[in-house]
């Protein structure tokens, strides 16, 4: 009940924050140099036709009224239109955002499937030589550059081994699980390498707590001070890395789905900024603030049900 | 069981001998500061310096791993560019980990209005993706390494702050928190000295993951073409400039990509030997 | 057109037949010719840039020129060598002895791809169309005065004066013949987003920033093409994926594969490596008005100080010849014996010391972010003019931002380059030099001694004197020097053996009728 509470509240302070979103990143966009007008008509067009298509935009109006009519649509679930392709943001959206969220799905299983044994046998044979290896195998991961990794993975298993096909998003579950593998195996990696330190660090302090001394004390089994403390803590430490990914993996989706050809949602906002198609940036930013928003509420509710030493007021 | 007790009970300092890891890493970190103070004094050639006959030479006796496709020399290149990488992966890192500690630290002990403040605006930075803001804090502000610093710090402070908060949160709630409360030790000296302590070590951590991330980030930029300006020597860069000859000159995106590896080794080694003395301090 | 956009900035893609926000493309049965020839039914061919409209009349970007050359057709056509003019919906024309009166004759018998016939309505508002509409072609049919139809076969229409290059404007893209009924009240996004015209393809489909799907126009006029039912273009910007993908067989042919990878895709025994000759240069644009390079002096320096042949083997592996003329080699009345310039460093370090330039003095390089080709050419002119004893330095934008300071003149040095749409010199000269279409490449470079040139050159319908003036500019702008021409570069194109009859034309458009792919 408290919990309901809680996110009723949560849910009521998102609003002055997703009205923040949409002011920064109106503002914010309007203030970097470029012309969406320019970038669509070309070198070639007229100061005049630049004009004119500016006006039929609207770009011509005062930034406030700008402003008011994209609040004033966004409020009545309307995107706008790209600028670039003169079609609906939300119908460009579907299938951009049915690769993305495949993937970093798919990537974030993949990375705890990963992550949790090692983490487990490296904090169980803390500086054994379990905790070594797992020291350097996931530190790879993280001092490559994804793109790299990406490569030697494209190169390794689709030229030379011809095991899996070099790019693409496939036509079902099952062909995107093919298609996808490398690209979110690739996302998945650095990921899985932070997942496993931070679960590796949890569970050992989780060991070294006092609470588990007391449980230790009270002579419970040691099986069930595993269970019941040190999972519990490796949850919060999942959650929390998993809160965080998530709003790093649109940024590692951008380099991931360029280097596997993926028309995915990270690729679309970087060709948004870099052609200022105002609209796409709005709106993408405002879905991505709404959804890491809730994830965060999402991830703050899971402390608490899960670390019961965790109040949410 | 008695107050007294239970602060007692908290695990005693381990002493201990210097760890291997924390070893190798003060080791490798010596050889880092060494190449970024005299890396033009230990180069075999000018990292600028380009000859068209030099061109994509596999490594060998003369150049040690080989040359780029403006025969540039990328042994050479890779020593240039430690420092340009160090500073930014360290004040990259620094700021965002100072800002955003203190930060989490005050909303997460003194709670209420200073808590939902400081958690709205993480919020709003957080709710942009990571790499959205430092591409458009760069493109409007232009590159260079103190723009991508600032851009880092304005991206990733938020990090640290939820994740000191939320530690902060469950330190609060320790029995040995309360012991001290007990016990009437001041409301700051709670904070710096027993809950600050055992909340940084999960910071500490992913501080030390961002310095290698936070070079990745740059390396991204410079990918992307938003980070320094060629023909600076850059480890991103030249691996990004080093990606369209991967095929036929693996080396030139290879050599500073494993340079990343070995800075990156080294701060995950003091980070892992530094969250364990700290651990063992804190508590 | 100007060379835009560059591999990185846009959208990645792939065929992704699940998620289908289609444009496009009316419904059609699939075509009963094609695909007769036993070949395979579809051939992917990945490009680098992807198209995003479909107008031939207001685009402006090679990646929508290049492929709808196979959806719509022109009156008249360009020979696949680029210097001369064929049938192609009109069969024959005439002009009156003072060349200001031209008759074409229309070709029976064509049909648009939704079946309905082609008439010489469908032509005139077509090109009143591309006449009247304010964007970046507008030009090609600028001395038009009237446009007119007798009868339901003929189409004349009337100059204002006499105009050398009419039948290379007549051939340009944007004089396509579109379908009025299906047209006329059209929305501009919708003439944008659904092409449909008398080409041996159709767009079946376009995922905007993905791909793009042609099918077969089973009404096609020839008989016999297209041979392959469906050709299928990929936007994959990435030059390592599209190399993988080609060497993986994932696709039969590639677009623009990176000089750095040719050798590598040469040495793989499935493929075929194309260099077709193109009409493309690249080019410098330099401030006449602000900065150092206001020096004419300066300028020449800059061009002597340039390592053209290190430029050519470093930025496409020796692959190209160093431009003399601001001219490609491939236009008409091109030039070979200009003189162009060539590494002299101690006449550009004379010219230097006469510009009045301080030594030490700082230029800067515009470069667009994500353009490999920009920003090593950038390199290696900083290279180049460190020697002269200046200090370059490149400035690194996103393509928004750089365009912007372009657009406002905003730049010392800009990296750019050019392919021509028609043979005609005079597409180029007008916007290279003539001031009022770009400012001259921005370097706000108007001479009227230049302009005058240009106007005799339009006007004048002798071959032989129109070499002359176009000798005579091509020679002023070497002196001015506005514009630095670099290197004459050639398409590249990396094709499966199993792919004939694939034709990229000089100007750059890809002709797929003819091909065909071996199962």
């Amino acid at each position: 009940m408290k919990q309901l509470q809680y996110a009723a509240r949560r849910i009521v302070q998102m609003i002055p924050v997703l009205v923040l979103v949409t002011i920064v990143s109106f503002f914010l966009l309007k203030l970097l140099p470029g012309d969406p007008a320019a970038m669509v008509l070309g070198d070639k067009a007229s100061d005049a036709a630049i004009a004119a298509f500016r006006h039929q935009l609207g770009l011509d109006q005062p930034l406030l009224a700008q402003y008011l009519l994209y609040v004033q649509h966004l409020a009545t679930g309307n995107l706008g239109t790209s600028i670039i392709y003169r079609t609906p943001v939300m119908e460009l959206m579907g299938p951009r955002a049915e690769v993305t969220g495949f993937l970093v799905v798919y990537s974030m299983v993949l990375g705890i499937l990963i992550a949790v044994p090692l983490a487990f046998a490296a904090a169980l044979h803390r500086d054994g030589w379990p905790d070594q290896l797992v020291r350097v195998v996931t530190t790879i991961p993280l001092v490559s550059p994804t793109f790299w990794i990406g490569l030697l993975l494209l190169l390794v298993f689709s030229v030379k081994l011809h095991w899996l096909p070099a790019t693409g998003f496939g036509e079902s579950f099952a062909d995107h699980l093919v298609h996808l593998f490398l690209p979110a195996l690739t996302l998945s990696l650095s990921f899985a390498a932070l997942l496993a330190r931070n679960l590796r660090a949890a569970i050992l302090d989780a060991l070294g707590r006092t609470f588990v001394d007391f449980a230790r004390a009270k002579g419970l089994p040691r099986r069930v001070i595993l269970y019941r403390h040190v999972l519990r803590a490796a949850l919060v430490s999942i959650v929390t890395i998993v809160g965080l990914q998530l709003s790093f993996a649109i940024g590692g989706a951008v380099v991931t789905e360029t280097v596997f050809a993926l028309p995915g949602l990270g690729t679309w906002m970087e060709q948004s900024i870099f052609a200022r198609d105002y609209q796409v940036v709005q709106s993408l930013t405002f879905i991505f603030a709404a959804g890491t928003i809730v994830i965060n509420l999402l991830t703050d509710l899971t402390y608490s049900v899960l670390d019961p030493r965790v109040t949410v007021d | 069981m008695a107050v007294a007790e239970a602060v007692a009970s908290s695990p005693a300092p381990r002493r201990r001998r210097l760890q291997p890891s924390l070893a190798a890493g003060l080791v490798m970190l010596a050889v880092l500061v060494v190449v970024a103070v005299a890396a033009g004094r230990i180069a075999p050639y000018p990292p600028l310096a380009q000859s068209f006959s030099q061109a994509l030479l596999p490594p060998s006796a003369q150049h040690l791993l080989g040359t780029d496709n403006y025969g540039r020399d990328v042994f050479s290149r890779v020593l240039a560019a430690t420092r340009i990488d160090l500073e930014i992966g360290l004040l990259g890192t620094l700021f965002p980990f100072l800002l955003g500690s203190a930060l989490g630290a005050i909303a997460g002990y003194a709670g209420g209005l200073a808590d939902a403040l400081i958690m709205r605006v993480v919020d709003v930075i957080i709710a942009f993706p990571f790499l959205v803001l430092v591409i458009a804090f760069v493109a409007f502000v232009g590159g260079g390494t103190a723009n991508v610093v600032v851009a880092l710090t304005i991206g990733g402070w938020v990090g640290f702050a939820r994740l000191v908060r939320g530690e902060i949160l469950v330190q609060r709630q320790m029995e040995y928190a309360d012991a001290t409360r007990l016990l009437g030790y001041s409301r700051s000296r709670i904070l710096f000295r027993h809950l600050l302590p055992n909340a940084i070590p999960p910071a500490l951590v992913f501080a030390v993951s961002s310095i290698t991330l936070n070079i990745l980030t740059a390396a991204a930029l410079g990918f992307l073409g938003l980070g320094v300006s060629p023909p600076t020597p850059e480890w991103g860069l030249m691996m990004s400039e080093g990606e369209t000859f991967l095929f036929q000159a693996w080396w030139i995106a290879t050599m500073p990509g494993l340079a990343c590896l070995f800075a990156g080794l080294t701060f995950t080694l003091l980070g892992d030997g530094a969250s364990d003395l700290l651990r063992v301090r804190g508590q | 057109m100007r060379g835009t956009g560059s591999r990185r900035v846009l959208l990645a893609s792939i065929a992704a037949v699940l998620l289908l926000s289609a444009c496009g493309g009316a419904a059609q049965p699939a075509a009963s010719t094609a695909g007769s020839s036993g070949g395979k039914s579809v051939f992917t061919y990945a490009v680098n840039t992807p198209a995003d409209n479909l107008d031939p009349v207001t685009q402006d970007a090679n990646a929508d020129i290049w492929p709808l050359a196979n959806v719509y057709e022109t009156l008249v056509g360009l020979n696949q060598k680029g210097d001369g003019y064929v049938p192609d919906l009109a069969t024959s024309w005439d002009t009156s002895s003072d060349g200001l009166t031209w008759t074409f004759h229309l070709r029976s018998g064509v049909k648009f791809s939704n079946g309905q016939a082609m008439t010489s309505a469908d032509v005139v508002w077509s090109l009143q169309r591309a006449h009247d509409t304010n964007g970046p072609w507008q030009w090609a049919l600028a001395p038009v005065k009237s446009i007119a139809a007798p009868d339901a076969s003929t189409v004349v229409i009337t100059l204002a004066q006499p105009w050398a290059p009419f039948l290379a404007d007549v051939s340009l893209f944007s004089s396509a013949i579109m379908s009025a009924a299906t047209f006329k009240s059209a929305t501009q996004a919708t003439i944008s987003k659904s092409p449909m015209g008398t080409g041996p393809y159709y767009v079946a489909q376009w995922v905007q920033g993905q791909k793009i799907v042609l099918k077969a126009n089973s009404h096609y006029w020839q008989a016999g093409l297209p041979k392959t039912a469906e050709v299928d273009l990929p936007y994959v910007p990435d030059d390592n994926t599209r190399a993988i993908q080609i060497q993986s067989g994932q696709v039969d042919g590639i677009d623009a594969p990176a000089f750095a990878q040719l050798d590598q895709l040469r040495a793989a025994s499935n493929l075929n490596v194309l260099l077709d000759p193109s009409t493309a240069v690249a080019l410098l644009s330099l401030n006449t008005k602000q900065g150092p390079t206001a020096s004419v002096q300066f300028r020449q320096a800059l061009a002597d100080a340039i390592d053209y042949q290190g430029l050519i083997k470093t930025i496409v592996f020796g692959n190209a010849k160093p431009a003399n003329s601001f001219l490609p080699e491939t236009t008409l009345f091109y030039n070979a014996s200009q003189t162009g310039y060539s590494f002299d460093l101690a006449k550009a370090k004379a010219l230097f010391a006469q510009s009045g330039v301080p030594a030490g003095t700082t230029l800067s390089l515009l470069v667009r972010s994500g353009s490999q080709v920009q920003q090593q050419t950038a390199v290696e002119l900083k290279s180049d003019w460190t020697q002269l004893g200046i200090n370059p330095q490149l400035e690194l934008l996103d393509p928004a931002a750089a365009t912007a300071r372009y657009r406002q003149d905003d730049f010392q040095v800009d990296i750019t380059g050019w392919t021509n749409d028609i043979p005609d010199p005079d597409e180029l000269t007008t916007y290279a030099l003539g001031f009022t279409q770009s400012e001259s490449y921005h370097s706000q470079y108007h001479s009227a001694a230049m302009d005058a040139l240009i106007t005799q050159g339009e006007t004048t319908l002798d071959t032989a004197k129109r070499q002359q003036i176009y000798n005579q500019i091509q020679q002023m702008a070497m002196n001015d020097l506005p514009i630095i021409p670099l290197y004459y570069a050639p398409y590249t194109v990396a094709l499966s053996k199993k792919v004939s009859g694939f034709v990229q034309m000089t100007t750059g458009p890809w002709l797929f009728a003819n091909v065909t792919v071996q199962p």
